[in-house]
């Protein structure tokens, strides 16, 4: 048996849908079409970045600048500008100045007191 | 068909579609994201780190400033160490000055030091003088009396240095603060005084008071004494720096057992006694320890924050650190570039963990503040061993922690050395209220009570136990003094537990 199961409704005679439904159905049709343009355009520039990278991009660059803004400042910065104006320190200086306290606690302490202290 | 264009293009065409593609660019503006979050992670957490650090040095030693804490000057008319006959030794070295004693500048021409018999069991060094006479026509003299005699004033400069012990400052010249200012703040490029020859003349001058004090003679010990304290180990002390601490504890330790020998011979009065109780009361040797390693504290940290400022501006910052020991291998060389590279170019992060880690290391070197502090020294140290080998394991690759580890001496527990001087010089405070009981009564009192009220204006308590004094018992022909010593268990003055100062008192003449 082959029943055609839509031949009621194309029996049924074609009425036009009345005005104002069509004028309220268009207006309300136009109001969800406005927004999501607006929308699309802004993901339109995500759209570019690969879908597998926006999450952890995202993130990435998030945490970056959470890390940036709160970086504290560990020394006042007048303190840092007064330091940078040193005459040349030279890490040698400071190597040698080591060096000079290491070879002098080794001649002028007894052994006794030649502690645990590590070479570092 | 056989395209037109050379091979060689068309490689390079197609190599560049490989690189060039979108897939690359991804995988590099990835790469970027990711080193663009370690800085700042770096930067972050470090700052902290730094910040924390700065803040403890600051609470600990008061200022982060290394000249507000150098040594301001004294007065020349007020300072020993610049009376006409030093000031004749000081000359220019370079940009710095050197104090250059002559030779043998103490003892007459042609004259032979006697053989000293070593210290043992707290008893002093002393003076053989039978090995020294030996051989010599002595002409019935006593040989105290006849090396004193060949001694005589120290070839004229001990009555010219005599004269100027009425100054209250003995400090060396130039003054640590106006030079650190001179130097534009730069602590290693200030001049800063070096003695040569001090050891011998410390020596030499001890050989004059051990002389004096066997032979009985009252004034030249007295006055002797005072010079031996002052020329020298006073003068170390008065600049804040780890070279002049160390330098003051050692020549101390040479002027104390010079010192503890000449006790133990009657040749005192009571006014020599108290002013040497007022001069060995001056110092506090542990007092001095901090102070240098304060400073070295403050310039280390003073360094590090000079290199994190510079590094950018050039190579200079970085180019005097071997980062890497040369063992002739081919990349060690490499390696030393890299890091140089790294520092200039990386985080400044690193930097500033480089920085508190010397900081914090210093810091806990130095322990907190407190008398009996120093006790702890051993434990901190084992400490911080401990905290090497399970945090800093791979120390040469670690960029948080190369620059600092460099910078850190290794110098082991120097507050042991300072407590065991400061216990002997309070040691001979208290010899010499003791010494002044016995010419009063004919012997040494059964306890330290007795002599309480002459020792009320010193501190004279044990190091290791900052509410009482050493522990004191009488000997045979003198005394021991005792100090619980760092493990601060009272083991009733037993060798090699305790810190021992021994009085043993010789009123034969020699």
């Amino acid at each position: 048996m082959n029943i055609d199961i839509e031949s009621t409704l194309r029996a049924q005679r074609w009425r036009d849908p009345p005005p104002e439904f069509l004028e309220r159905v268009l207006d309300r049709a136009l109001q969800n079409v406005a927004a999501p343009a607006r929308t699309s355009r802004l993901l339109a520039l995500f759209a570019f970045i690969p879908r597998p990278l926006r999450l952890p991009l995202a993130a990435c660059w998030l945490l970056a600048f959470f890390f940036r803004v709160t970086t504290p400042e560990a020394i006042p910065q007048s303190t840092l500008e007064s330091y940078a104006k040193l005459p040349p320190m030279t890490p040698a200086q400071l190597l040698a100045n080591r060096q000079q306290i290491e070879r002098l606690a080794d001649e002028l302490l007894q052994p006794q007191h030649h502690g645990v202290i590590p070479p570092l | 068909m056989v395209s037109s264009r050379p091979y060689s293009v068309r490689i390079a065409r197609w190599l560049a579609r490989l690189v060039c593609n979108r897939r690359t660019g991804w995988t590099l503006f990835c790469l970027a994201s990711l080193i663009t979050l370690y800085y700042q992670w770096e930067n972050w957490r470090s700052a902290r780190e730094l910040k924390t650090a700065h803040q403890r040095l600051v609470e600990r030693i008061g200022t982060d400033d290394w000249v507000a804490f150098a040594t301001p000057g004294v007065p020349d008319e007020q300072n020993f160490f610049a009376l006409p006959v030093v000031e004749q030794w000081l000359h220019p070295n370079g940009e710095g000055l050197k104090y250059t004693i002559p030779e043998n500048a103490f003892l007459p021409p042609g004259f032979i030091k006697p053989p000293i018999i070593e210290a043992k069991a707290g008893v002093a060094s002393q003076v053989d003088f039978t090995a020294w006479a030996a051989g010599r026509d002595l002409k019935g003299e006593a040989p105290a009396v006849a090396m004193n005699r060949e001694l005589g004033d120290g070839n004229g400069l001990l009555p010219q240095l005599a004269a100027g012990l009425s100054r209250p400052f003995s400090a060396w010249k130039p003054v640590q603060r106006e030079a650190y200012r001179k130097a534009g703040a730069n602590p290693y490029e200030a001049a800063a005084p070096n003695v040569g020859n001090v050891n011998t003349a410390v020596r030499d001058l001890a050989l004059h008071l051990r002389a004096a004090a066997a032979a009985g003679d009252v004034e030249k010990t007295r006055s002797t004494a005072l010079i031996l304290l002052r020329l020298f180990p006073e003068s170390a002390t008065s600049h804040s720096w780890l070279v002049g601490s160390l330098f003051s504890t050692a020549v101390h330790g040479m002027a104390f057992e010079a010192l503890q020998d000449a006790l133990g011979r009657p040749s005192w009065n009571e006014e020599g006694l108290r002013m040497l109780q007022l001069q060995l009361g001056k110092i506090d040797d542990l007092d001095v320890m901090e102070r240098g390693m304060s400073m070295d504290a403050l310039t280390g940290f003073g360094g590090g924050i000079y290199i994190r400022e510079t590094c950018r501006k050039g190579w200079s910052a970085t180019e005097g650190l071997r980062f890497s020991a040369d063992d002739g291998s081919w990349y060690k060389p490499t390696e030393g570039i890299l890091t140089r590279l790294g520092y200039v170019y990386g985080p400044t992060g690193w930097h500033d963990a480089n920085i508190a880690f010397f900081v914090e290391t210093y810091l806990d070197m130095l322990g907190p503040k407190g008398e009996s502090a120093w006790m702890d020294g051993r434990a901190r140290g084992e400490a911080l061993k401990k905290r090497r080998d399970e945090e800093y394991r791979h120390l040469d690759w670690n960029m948080r922690r190369k620059i600092g580890a460099l910078a850190l001496p290794n110098v082991g527990n120097l507050f042991n050395a300072a407590a065991e001087a400061l216990f002997r010089r309070r040691c001979l405070i208290i010899a010499c209220a003791l010494e002044r009981h016995r010419m009063k009564h004919g012997v040494f009192p059964p306890s330290l009570a007795a002599v309480k009220d002459d020792l009320k204006p010193f501190p004279v308590n044990d190091p290791a136990r900052p509410t009482q004094m050493p522990g004191y018992r009488l000997e045979k022909d003198g005394y021991l003094l005792w100090s619980l010593g760092p493990d601060a268990k009272d083991d009733g003055g037993a060798k090699d537990k305790d810190f021992l100062w021994r009085m043993k008192l010789n009123t034969e003449q020699q």
